[in-house]
C-alpha cells in the first residue's frame, strides 16, 4: 500500500466513525469501545510492527498518514501511544499484546523505580498526565534497571496495585495520574535505542503528526467558513484582512508539516532526536498561532460547543503541551547550541547533530 | 485539499553534496579571514568583485548551466549547498548574486543563442554583473503599472523612463529591465524584457543612500537609450510571464532566512547554557532555521525538475522574513545595554541588522503582496 492509499482509507474510516456525538461521549468519560475495536481490527495500530510478527511492516511516514488523519478527525483513542508501544515492543522481540497501550518515560512526568524481586520485576512510584490510562489494558515504561535501559510492560486494567486518578487535558482526553504500588511487570527486556528517552521522543513525534492533521483540518474549516459566510454583502474571505490571516495560517501549517515529515523520515538516523525536537517546537508554535487565527475568522460561531472547530483547537492547545512543550524542546535545542559554541552552529544545523 | 497547492517535497542531500560542502568550507576558511563585522552583517548585500571571480574560478557560479555557455552542469542540489555555505559564512556575494540566481537562468531559458554565448560565460567566471530594473518611482508592488517604454525603430528600440531601487546599478555591466512595448487591454500584456549594456549613452545613475548610510540602491534614468533588436529577452509581450517565473528563484533561496545569521552567532556567543530564557528563545530560532532550510531545499529540488513552486516560494519568503526580522527583536529582548554595551560585537551587529531588517519584508516582494499571492493560491482572490 502506498502512503496515499493509506491516507485515503484511514480518512474514510475515521470520517465515517467519528462525529460530534462520539467526541462528546468520550468527554463524558465513555470509552468508545466499538470505535477502538474497528480501528484495532483494521490493523492501523500495527503499522510499525514487522510483517513476520503479524504487523503491517510500515514506516514512520505510514504512521504519519494515519496519525495525521487521526488528528484531523480528533480520533478519541490512544492510537498514537499504541502505535509507538507496539513498535518498540516488537522491535526488541517482545510479544505485542492486543488492546490499547499507554506509555511513560521514567523521569518525565513520573517518579518511578524498577526493582527485581526474586524472578519478577516490580514497579513502584507515580506518574502524572498519563494519556488514556483509565481505558488502557497495558502500560509500557522505559526505565533504567541497574544502569541499563529496559522496556517493561505492565497490565494496568483491574490491577489492585495500580491506582488511577482521573484527569483530563483541555480537549477532555483522559490524562490520568497513576500510583504504582509494587506492581509486577508482565514482561520486560533490555533495550538500546538510537536516542535517549525513546518514549518521550517518539511520543513527541506522534503528537506533532496529530497536530499537523488538526492544523490542516482547522485550516479547511476556516477557509470553507470565510468563503460561505457573508457580511456587508460579500463573503468574509473577500476582505484582504481575512485573506492575509489565512495566508499566515497556511504558512504555519506548511512549516509544521515540513518539520514533522522530516522527523518521520529519519527516526532511525543519528539525527532523529534533533529532527523530533525541531518538529515539536515548530508544530507547537504553529498550533497556537493557527488556533488563534481559526477562531478569529470564525467569529462567535467558533466559540460554541456545537460548531466543530473547538474539538480541533482544544486538541491543538493540548497536544502542543504533551511529551514536552515547544518551550521544553526549544530549551534542549537552545542549550545544546549554546554549549557547542557559535562557531559550530552552522555545522550542527547542516549535519542536524545539535542534539 | 487546497493546501496541497503549497506542498513542498522533503528532499535530502547525498554524499556528493556533503563532500562539496567540505570543499566550500575549506575555501571560505581561507578566503574570508579578518572581515570587518559590519561587512559580515551585510550578508549577501556585500559585494566584492575579486571574491566573485575567485568563486567563478572554482566553478561555483552558473553551476547548473550547460558547459557550452560556461556552466558546469552540476545539479540544483549541489548549487544549493554552495549557496547556503556562502550565505552562512556571510560571504560577499552581491556582485554576481542576481546574475547567478535569476538573470542567468532567465537568459538561459528565454535568451537568444547569441545572447547566451556572449553573456553567460562572463557571468560564470564571476566577471559580468547584472542589476535588475523592475520598480519605478510610481511603481512598487503594483509592477504592471510601470511606465518605462520601449519604442521600435529601424535599428532596434528606444527606451525612456526611470527605474528605482536598482541595487548595485553603479557596479553592474548590464541591467535587465521590464518595460512597456505596447499598450494593450490588459496591463500585463504589453510588457517585454531587455538586456541593456550599462555603458549605453543616455543612462544616468543617481545613488540612493539607505538609512544605514550604505550605497546599495540607485535611481537609473533612461533617456533615449538605443538598444538593438537583439537586446530583447524572449518574445515581445512575454515580459510579465518571464518575470513571474524568475521571481520563484528569487523568493525561495536560503538568503530568505539566513540574512540575520551574524546576529544569531553573536547572540549564541553571548548566551549561557544556564539561562533558560536564552536557551528557549534561541532554540526556537534553531527550529525555525532547520524548518526553513528543509523548505528551501525542497523548493530547490522542485525547481530543478522544472516545476513551478511559485506559491510555496512566496510562503517560504514570508516565513523567512519573519525569522530574520524576529532576530533583531530577540536581541533586544535578551540583551540590554548592560549585557551588550555600545562598542561590543553584539551591539554593533544588532544595531546594524536592526536598521537593515525593515527591508527584509519589502525587497523581493512585500509581505502584503506575498500573502496576497498565497491567498490567491488558496482560491480566495
Amino acid at each position: 500500500m502506498t502512503q496515499s492509499m493509506i491516507s485515503d482509507s484511514v480518512q474514510r474510516l475515521f470520517a465515517g466513525l467519528v462525529n460530534t456525538k462520539t467526541l462528546l461521549q468520550m468527554e463524558r468519560d465513555h470509552w468508545p469501545d466499538e470505535l477502538w475495536k474497528i480501528t484495532e481490527t483494521s490493523g492501523y495500530a500495527d503499522v510499525l510492527v514487522p510483517q513476520n510478527k503479524g504487523g503491517f511492516g510500515g514506516s514512520f511516514l505510514d504512521a504519519y498518514e494515519i496519525l495525521r488523519s487521526a488528528g484531523a478527525h480528533s480520533l478519541p483513542l490512544p492510537l498514537a501511544e499504541t502505535i509507538v508501544a507496539r513498535y518498540m515492543l516488537s522491535n526488541i522481540g517482545m510479544d505485542v499484546p492486543q488492546g490499547p497501550i499507554t506509555m511513560i518515560e521514567q523521569g518525565r512526568q513520573s517518579e518511578i523505580e524498577l526493582m527485581t524481586v526474586g524472578n519478577v520485576l516490580q514497579v513502584k512510584g507515580k506518574a502524572i498526565s498519563v494519556p488514556w490510562a483509565r481505558w488502557c489494558d497495558w502500560l509500557m515504561v522505559h526505565a533504567s534497571l541497574k544502569g541499563s535501559g529496559v522496556l517493561a510492560l505492565i497490565q494496568i486494567k483491574d490491577q489492585s496495585k495500580v491506582s488511577i486518578t482521573k484527569r483530563e487535558n483541555i480537549a477532555k482526553e483522559p490524562r490520568d495520574d497513576i500510583v504504582f504500588d509494587g506492581v509486577v511487570c508482565s514482561a520486560y527486556a533490555p533495550i538500546t535505542h538510537s536516542f535517549t528517552e525513546p518514549i518521550w521522543g517518539l511520543g513527541a513525534l506522534t503528537r506533532s503528526m496529530q497536530i499537523v492533521g488538526a492544523l490542516e483540518a482547522s485550516f479547511d474549516m476556516s477557509l470553507t467558513y470565510v468563503s460561505q459566510r457573508e457580511q456587508f454583502g460579500k463573503p468574509l474571505g473577500n476582505n484582504q484582512a481575512v485573506q492575509q490571516m489565512l495566508a499566515v495560517m497556511a504558512s504555519e501549517t506548511a512549516a509544521a508539516k515540513m518539520a514533522t515529515q522530516v522527523a518521520a523520515m529519519c527516526t532511525s538516523d543519528t539525527t532523529a532526536l534533533f529532527d523530533i525536537a525541531v518538529a515539536k517546537v515548530r508544530s507547537g508554535e504553529a498550533a497556537g498561532r493557527a488556533a488563534a487565527i481559526a477562531h478569529q475568522v470564525h467569529g462567535a460561531m467558533g466559540t460554541t460547543q456545537e460548531y466543530g472547530l473547538n474539538f480541533l483547537t482544544r486538541r491543538l492547545w493540548s497536544w502542543r503541551r504533551e511529551f514536552g512543550s515547544d518551550a521544553h524542546w526549544a530549551e534542549k535545542l537552545g542549550s545544546a547550541t549554546i554549549a557547542a559554541g557559535s562557531e559550530n552552529f552552522w555545522f550542527g544545523l547542516t549535519s542536524r547533530s545539535i542534539l | 485539499m487546497t493546501l496541497e497547492a503549497f506542498s513542498i517535497e522533503v528532499s535530502s542531500l547525498d554524499q556528493k553534496c556533503e563532500a562539496l560542502r567540505q570543499e566550500v568550507r575549506e575555501f571560505l576558511a581561507v578566503h574570508l579571514q579578518n572581515r570587518p563585522l559590519r561587512e559580515k552583517a551585510k550578508n549577501w548585500s556585500a559585494a566584492d568583485p575579486e571574491f566573485s571571480q575567485q568563486l567563478g574560478h572554482r566553478g561555483w557560479i552558473g553551476m547548473v548551466w550547460p558547459k557550452e555557455y560556461g556552466g558546469h552542469e552540476k545539479t540544483a542540489l549541489e548549487r544549493y549547498v554552495v549557496v547556503e555555505e556562502l550565505l552562512a559564512a556571510n560571504a560577499p556575494v552581491a556582485a554576481h548574486w542576481p546574475a547567478d540566481r535569476q538573470t542567468g537562468p532567465l537568459i538561459l531559458k528565454f535568451g537568444s543563442e547569441d545572447m547566451k554565448r556572449k553573456i553567460l560565460p562572463g557571468v560564470a567566471r564571476g566577471e559580468t554583473y547584472f542589476c535588475i530594473g523592475l520598480s519605478e518611482p510610481n511603481t512598487g508592488s503594483d509592477l504592471a503599472s510601470l511606465q518605462t517604454s520601449a519604442v521600435r525603430t529601424d535599428h532596434g528600440w528606444v527606451i525612456n523612463g526611470t527605474k528605482v531601487w536598482t541595487s548595485l546599478a553603479h557596479s553592474s555591466h548590464y541591467m535587465v529591465t521590464l518595460v512597456r512595448t505596447s499598450k494593450g487591454e490588459k496591463r500585463q500584456a504589453g510588457l517585454s524584457q531587455f538586456l541593456i549594456d550599462m555603458k549605453t549613452p543616455g543612462i544616468g545613475i543617481r545613488p540612493i543612500l539607505s538609512l544605514t548610510g550604505d550605497h546599495d540602491f540607485n535611481e537609473v534614468s533612461l533617456v533615449d537609450v538605443e538598444v538593438p533588436h537583439e537586446a530583447m529577452i524572449g518574445e515581445e509581450g512575454d515580459g510579465w510571464k518571464q518575470v513571474t517565473a524568475e521571481l520563484a528563484f528569487e523568493r525561495s533561496g536560503p538568503e530568505r532566512y539566513l540574512t540575520s545569521s551574524q546576529l544569531l552567532l553573536e547572540m549564541l556567543a553571548m548566551s549561557s547554557v544556564n539561562d533558560p530564557r536564552q536557551a528557549i528563545e534561541l532554540g526556537r530560532v534553531v527550529a525555525g532555521y532547520a524548518t526553513l532550510r528543509q523548505m528551501s531545499l525542497g523548493i530547490a529540488t522542485m525547481l530543478s525538475r522544472g516545476e513551478n513552486p511559485a506559491l510555496a516560494a512566496a510562503l517560504v519568503k514570508d516565513l523567512g522574513a519573519g525569522i530574520e526580522q524576529g532576530m533583531t527583536e530577540l536581541a533586544h529582548h535578551l540583551f540590554d545595554a548592560e549585557s551588550a554595551p555600545i562598542g561590543s560585537s553584539l551591539e554593533e551587529v544588532a544595531s546594524y541588522t536592526t536598521q537593515l531588517a525593515p527591508s527584509y519584508s519589502i525587497k523581493g516582494g512585500s509581505r502584503e503582496i506575498l500573502r496576497s499571492i498565497v491567498a490567491r493560491g488558496l482560491g480566495m482572490r
